[in-house]
């Protein structure tokens, strides 16, 4: 089990229409050993380049990282090791077979390049076969395999050797829904029984909450927070991931509407809301009567999703979703009450982005 | 008459006068080949066709036939060869690694490919008779393999780009090399195209007749279609039959090639512009 080290790490790619593009910038991070680390974000963030840093597949611009003791990569130092002694693992969104080898020869490519013998090869191959219930497949090549068997091989030829890292690009990005939330399953059970540190990126938040121990959210090259599912979900440090994270997204709306309420909330340490932005999410908001709310809205649609139902307010042109028991019944556009704890309000600083509170 | 029956008679005069078009010369060339009297500037009223001339020219050690194919198919092959394994070579720095102005290479390559092949023949010469390689299959091979390298890059890269580079990432992390990755993953999933370059270059090789009959003397050099020039030369009169008959036997092997490899040419080609 090896903790991974990222320090200050800085990425800029040349570019000939826009000049210097930075993708990413001062990005500390620590994963301990054996963890199941998730970076999010939106596409183009920047967490991919992490990655194929972190691979050694590209070189930072700047900083430094460690993988256990030992320090694969440095520009001060002038140190950079190539994949092949970094002895880390990856699979890729697209998987990337070898399409000519059969699946045998595809998880046995790594091993056979490190220069292991047949028989430690074939028993290797075999092993991660029988974890990975391929067993069948060996024979096979890539063209002849679904989407999901595809998948099971790529992860088959990560694990085969026994990395110190294991690094996932997306890797269930490509799957239907439903086989993506059974793999979802397997691939934390197959990280728990290897005890392998990894490092998962995906731009899909839920996958993030349900897969890390502790999660990073990066945007635009920077990393916004650090830490378990809990915090990033119930203590965003800013706007960003706040709206980011949940599904629905939290009701992010202006600090402006606290003064147009029917009814006085009351909180303690803000006295002006003018700058700033508030943040409801979904299901901590309640329907009222009309007049009883903090606020009153129309219902403007109510989206059924089996157990829950979404219902998409108008409060004076702006769109609130509330999420309640899919067995409380509505009518759309009628007037409604919103309500809410006080205790739920996220308030942001409207210039910085910043939860006040 | 209506217009699809237009259209069929004119589809059938396109597939019919076309190829008897290119092949009437090689039909004539058969011809005066399996002739008695081989004098092919006078129409022949009784034609009996014979082996003579094919057996003469094979059987004749001083007509070198033997040595001339041989000459050939080893200038050709190795220049094929060379020519392909360095466009893969140049195809996959230019298609995977990212350095500044990495499309000028091909757009380079492209230019000079276009200067008239006789413009460099002088100094050519200068150098193969300096390096002493006149008259050595070497004076040849090198001319070869570089005139065929543009044509060559242009199809390796074409093959190449069409294979994703997330293999080279994987192979990479996988533990290989740069040359691992050219030679266990790239070269074999290019193979066709690989194949399609190797044959092109091998087609141009063997007909090329320029440099060949500048830089080769004699019959431990010279190529077919030199040796088929010099023959008329050799003897007093033209003996039409017998070097009718060395072409067909210089045309075999490319044919026997064509035959073989037909469809993978094809493919290849094609795969390289449109498919991945």
């Amino acid at each position: 089990m090896n903790r991974i080290v990222i320090k200050n790490l800085q990425k800029d790619f040349m570019t000939l229409r826009r000049g210097r593009i930075r993708a990413l910038q001062a990005v500390d991070l620590k994963v301990d050993p054996g963890a199941f680390f998730v970076l999010v974000g939106p596409s183009g963030c920047g967490k991919s380049t992490l990655l194929n840093i972190v691979a050694g597949i590209e070189k930072p611009t700047a900083g430094e990282i460690w993988i256990g003791d030992r320090q694969v990569v440095s520009v001060a130092d002038k140190r950079f090791l190539p994949p092949r002694r970094r002895d880390v693992a990856m699979v890729f969104q697209s998987y990337a077979l070898y399409p000519h080898m059969n699946v045998h020869r595809n998880m046995a490519f790594p091993l056979k390049i490190a220069g292991d013998s047949e028989e430690e090869i074939s028993r290797k191959v075999h092993a991660a076969a029988e974890t990975l219930e391929i067993k069948d497949l060996l024979d096979a090549r890539p063209a002849e395999l679904s989407g999901g068997q595809r998948q099971r091989v790529a992860l088959g030829r990560a694990i085969v050797r026994n990395p110190r890292v294991l690094l996932l690009d997306e890797p269930l990005s490509n799957l239907d829904a439903l086989l993506r939330t059974s793999m979802r399953a397997e691939l934390k059970r197959i990280q728990r029984r290897m005890a392998v540190s990894t490092i998962y990126v995906t731009h899909d938040q839920t996958e993030a909450l349900t897969l890390g121990d502790r999660i990073a959210v990066i945007k635009d090259g920077l990393l916004q927070q650090t830490g378990s599912p809990d915090d990033i979900y119930s203590r965003p440090e800013n706007r960003f991931v706040a709206g980011f994270v949940g599904t629905p997204p939290m009701n992010l709306l202006d600090g402006g509407l606290m003064e147009k309420s029917q009814r006085k909330v009351k909180i303690d340490d803000i006295e002006d809301f003018s700058r700033t932005e508030i943040g409801l999410r979904p299901e901590h908001l309640r329907i009222t009567t009309p007049d009883k709310g903090v606020w009153r809205a129309e219902l403007d649609l109510i989206a059924p999703q089996g157990s829950d139902q979404m219902l998409y307010l108008d409060l004076s042109g702006r769109q609130i979703i509330v999420k309640t028991d899919a067995s409380r019944k509505f009518i759309e556009n009628k007037a409604v009450g919103i309500d809410f704890d006080p205790v739920n309000l996220y308030v942001f600083d409207k210039k910085s982005g910043r939860r006040i509170r | 008459m209506n217009e699809t029956r237009l259209q069929w008679i004119l589809k059938a005069l396109a597939a019919l006068v076309l190829p008897a078009f290119c092949l009437l010369p090689f039909g004539w060339m058969l011809l005066v080949c399996f002739s008695r009297q081989p004098d092919f500037l006078l129409p022949q009223v009784d034609f009996a066709p014979t082996l003579q001339n094919l057996v003469d020219v094979l059987t004749d050690p001083s007509l070198h036939l033997m040595a001339y194919l041989r000459n050939s198919l080893l200038v050709s092959a190795v220049s094929a060869a060379a020519a392909t394994f360095f466009a893969g070579l140049s195809a996959y720095s230019v298609t995977r690694l990212r350095f500044p102005g990495r499309i000028l290479i091909p757009l380079g390559v492209l230019a000079f490919s276009m200067f008239p092949q006789i413009s460099i023949v002088g100094y050519l010469f200068k150098l193969m008779a300096s390096l002493d390689w006149i008259n050595h299959h070497a004076a040849l091979i090198l001319p070869y393999t570089t005139l065929g390298l543009p044509l060559a890059l242009w199809i390796m890269i074409s093959h190449f780009a069409q294979i994703p580079v997330d293999l080279d990432k994987a192979a990479l992390v996988d533990g290989a090399s740069r040359l691992q990755i050219l030679f266990r993953i790239i070269f074999p999933l290019a193979a066709p195209g690989a194949l399609s370059t190797v044959l092109l270059v091998f087609i141009y090789s063997f007909n090329e007749f320029l440099f060949a009959l500048m830089l080769t003397t004699d019959y431990t050099a010279r190529t077919i279609p030199v040796g088929i020039a010099m023959f008329e030369g050799l003897h007093g009169q033209l003996p039409w039959g017998h070097v009718m008959a060395i072409a067909v036997v210089a045309i075999l092997p490319v044919l026997l090639i064509a035959a073989v490899f037909q469809r993978r040419i094809i493919q290849g080609l094609v795969q390289g512009a449109v498919k991945g």
